[in-house]
């Protein structure tokens, strides 16, 4: 399928703002482009199958069409796009668990389990084995595995994390310092 | 963190997406611009009721 490629030197923001304001469907197909690998396979980390990894990604692209306008550009594109992504498979995987990520009252309550989970140095997680770091991440909860990688595969910072998922500052470290030491106690489980 | 990532790393080995994806995705998309440009969903759930309306009629396809 053919998009038209004068807009291929766009940046996202402005590619995005242009989408938005015309609604041009066939514009969609240039971001489509940008991001389809990206999207597809952080959706295959979350699914049992490629087939299911596909769904996924065909509905991602769809709610994506649905919320750019609410895009504000308070922390890059890609950042936003790509929490919006873990936001939707992580519902998707609780989804019978009635553990939706939008329930903020019940992530806030979770400040005050705080002293149960061990600070980690963040040095030895960057110093994991990205073979065994896979398998570990595969062991955790959907939740744990999508903040990580926001902030450490999509370089998020703590005040990206607090606008894209609307947490307190203390709410985000808190989520990221518990998935730390699930991601370490599960890797320390690896031969 | 500039160093080596083990988050990084993998992503350095990605699945290649299905060629016929795209056509999907800019069928969803064609269909939602239509059903907003008619304006039948513009209520304050309208979002919500047309991805659930594309997702039920993708499943009956299937």
């Amino acid at each position: 399928m053919e998009t038209d490629q004068s807009y291929d030197h766009l940046a996202d923001e402005d590619l995005v703002a242009e989408i938005v304001r015309s609604r041009n469907a066939l514009l969609f197909g240039v971001l489509y482009d940008r991001y389809a690998q990206r999207i597809y396979n952080k959706c295959y980390g979350f699914a049992r199958s490629e087939a299911e990894a596909q769904d996924l990604t065909q509905d991602v692209f769809l709610h994506l069409f649905l919320k750019l306008p609410s895009f504000k550009g308070r922390s890059r594109f890609s950042t936003w796009v790509y929490s919006l992504t873990y936001n939707f498979c992580v519902n998707y995987v609780n989804r019978d668990k009635h553990r939706k990520m939008a329930d903020k009252q019940v992530r806030e309550a979770e400040i005050g389990d705080e002293a149960a989970y061990p600070e980690v140095d963040e040095a030895e997680i960057l110093q994991m084995r990205s073979d065994k770091l896979a398998r570990a991440m595969a062991a955790l909860e959907a939740d744990d595995r999508a903040i990580l990688l926001l902030k450490y595969q999509d370089e998020a910072s703590v005040k990206d994390i607090q606008e894209l998922m609307d947490l307190g500052e203390s709410a985000v470290k808190m989520r990221l310092k518990r998935a730390r030491a699930k991601l370490v106690e599960q890797y320390r489980k690896l031969p | 963190m500039s160093q080596k990532n083990p988050f990084k790393e993998l992503e350095k080995s990605l699945l290649e997406v299905p060629p016929e994806m795209k056509q999907k995705v800019m069928s969803d998309i064609a269909t939602a611009r239509l059903m907003l440009d008619i304006g039948t969903l513009m209520t304050y759930s309208g979002p919500e009721s047309l991805e659930q309306t594309l997702r039920k009629r993708r499943k009956k396809k299937d």
